[in-house]
């Protein structure tokens, strides 16, 4: 069973020093010192995009994750031959991130409406920047 | 005595719709008929449990075409959590199924413990596995009257809003709030358990087997019940798995699959209980597999009680200073708390960078979290597998052969909450 398709942007990964020292006047550092510490970045990713296809075997219950890495604008197939709980969530995947999928037999926008501009769980898509409806200030 | 309908066997082969699997298609040979009417279903429509959109096509009074509008509720939530730190997303998770949001808020903070590899105190353990079992109840209720009210069974609605209150009630009592109780830390629970929170726990244990036995002597023997639910909205085991199937509508199928058995999260090893399955897969099943199982969590809740009392006394959450916030008694006598303190409640903890996908067994079936950490104050990304969102998809198979009366019985079996579907 296809139990959730999650694609995750990486825009942008490992650009900011995350894990800071994070310590005390008296020079104690507070993250323990083998893991963290000054300015360190993650691991890098292969490409831009991640589909991650959670797997569940019935009733075995063994659990994969296939991951899949795209750059923006690479076409990935369509697995709603395989598993028809795909449609939504493929839908989603292109609503969400932009990712093309081919072979989909009705990929439309899901959750936003249909002339929507842009892909708003990309990573360059702004916060708070869209226009808020009656709101005095348009 | 009423009588019960005959029942049609639960079908062989696939009946999902091709190529689309969502959408229900007019069959070629009604094509150009002047028959046949397209209307809107909702979204504002009071049966369509918040804002769902369905455009019909009606022949007569069978439906024969289909399709599911959805995100007139997206409110964008993970992506608003990728801009909170880790303890501020919290808040949000709750808030996104507003019917089961215990188990919305364990999830993210069960994802976000196996990021940190926390050790959770037993006592907070057992807490969450009470709560999360009451909140069950509450949306299994909630879900029983509105279901029943839809379909004419007006003082259904009555009875089981007055055991949701007396549930709410002891939300209150422990959290302060009745609903998005935003009461798992990560790493514990937000505060101890008050004391009078265990008399009125077993004051409503005690109560709730019979309330449950009320309600079925409402409609276990009315006939337009009986008529109204059986044989119709079939979904064999097979289709359901391929459609993503899970929880109340999968167990209704005939497929025993319920992850606090077959996957044990929090104590669910520990405590004796039932996993309801029934065969047939129609609107009847679905209502018995809810019936059921408001009486199995009533047992879990039970012995979740009888574990905590005699853990009174111990820590409620986590002795880790880098995560879990220090007792506010210690802020005024020790410098090193006060700093723990300022630093958690600017910047935030720090977890480290992995990805992890974490699954909980809510009211409506698998709620997954899959959450991606940089290493950061601020999670990367966070999906949640919604189940609602894998039950809305059935629709469009369910409805094979269905009046339009039907539907209300049939989108309202799915059990489905607009605000998961649509995040």
């Amino acid at each position: 069973m296809l139990v959730d398709l999650s694609p995750t942007d990486y825009l942008g990964w490992g650009n900011r020093g995350v894990a800071s020292y994070m310590g005390t006047t008296s020079g104690l550092d507070l993250n323990s010192p083998g893991s963290q510490g000054l300015a360190r970045t993650p691991s890098p990713k292969p490409k831009r995009f991640s589909m991650n296809y959670h797997l569940l075997e019935l009733p075995g219950g063994a659990r994969v994750r296939v991951q899949a890495w795209l750059d923006d604008g690479e076409p990935i197939e369509s697995v709603v031959s395989v598993w028809p709980t795909a449609d939504w969530h493929e839908r989603e995947a292109w609503d969400m991130m932009g990712i093309r999928i081919e072979g989909h037999p009705n990929l439309a926008r899901i959750l936003m409406e249909d002339d929507w501009e842009g892909h708003p769980l990309r990573k360059d898509y702004p916060i708070g920047g869209e226009p808020v409806r009656f709101s005095g200030e348009e | 005595m009423a009588l019960a309908p005959e029942r049609p066997r639960i079908y062989e082969g696939s009946r999902i719709p091709q190529p689309t699997p969502t959408i229900l298609e007019v069959p070629m040979e009604l094509g150009d008929s002047e028959d046949v009417l397209q209307i809107n279903f909702g979204p504002n429509h009071p049966s369509t449990h918040g804002v769902l959109r369905l455009v019909i096509d009606l022949h007569g009074e069978s439906v024969v075409g289909l399709r599911a509008v959805v995100g007139y509720l997206h409110t964008g939530f993970e992506k608003n959590m990728e801009q909170k730190s880790w303890w501020k997303a919290i808040t949000y998770a709750p808030r996104i199924d507003y019917l089961s949001f215990q188990n919305n808020e364990l999830v993210f903070v069960l994802a976000v413990e196996k990021l940190l590899e926390l050790e959770v105190p037993r006592k907070a353990t057992w807490m969450r596995m009470c709560l999360a079992e009451l909140n069950r109840i509450h949306s299994h209720l909630v879900w029983l009257a509105t279901a029943a009210l839809e379909l004419g069974a007006i003082s259904m609605f009555w009875y089981c809003f007055r055991e949701r209150d007396q549930i709410l009630d002891l939300f209150e009592m422990v959290t302060g709030t009745r609903m998005h109780t935003r009461y798992y830390q990560v790493g514990g629970l937000a505060e101890d358990i008050p004391p009078g929170f265990y008399p009125e726990a077993r004051k409503f244990v005690s109560w709730m087997p019979k309330a449950v036995g009320e309600y079925e002597k409402l409609v276990d023997q009315n006939a337009i019940w009986l008529e109204r639910t059986k044989g119709l909205g079939l979904l064999s085991a097979e289709d359901a798995i391929a459609l993503g199937q899970t929880g109340p509508v999968l167990r209704g199928s005939g497929v025993d699959w319920d992850l606090r058995k077959t996957e044990p999260y929090l104590f669910y090893d520990q405590v004796d209980f039932d996993v309801p399955v029934y065969e047939n897969g129609d609107v009847w099943d679905r209502y018995k597999v809810h019936m059921d199982e408001m009486r199995e969590s009533t047992r879990i809740v039970a012995q979740c009680l009888d574990q905590l009392e005699e853990l009174e006394g111990e820590p409620w959450i986590a002795d880790d200073r880098k995560v879990v916030l220090p007792p506010r008694e210690e802020l005024h006598t020790s410098m090193e708390s006060l700093i723990h303190h300022f630093k958690i409640v600017t910047e935030g903890y720090r977890v480290p960078e992995g990805e992890v996908y974490v699954p909980v067994e809510s009211p409506r079936g698998e709620l997954g979290c899959y959450v991606v950490s940089d290493g950061g104050a601020k999670p990367w990304r966070v999906k949640f597998r919604a189940p609602s969102f894998a039950a809305l998809e059935a629709t469009a198979t369910c409805m094979r052969d269905a009046l339009v009366a039907d539907l209300i019985a049939i989108v309202g079996s799915l059990d489905t909450v607009m605000g998961e579907v649509d995040r």
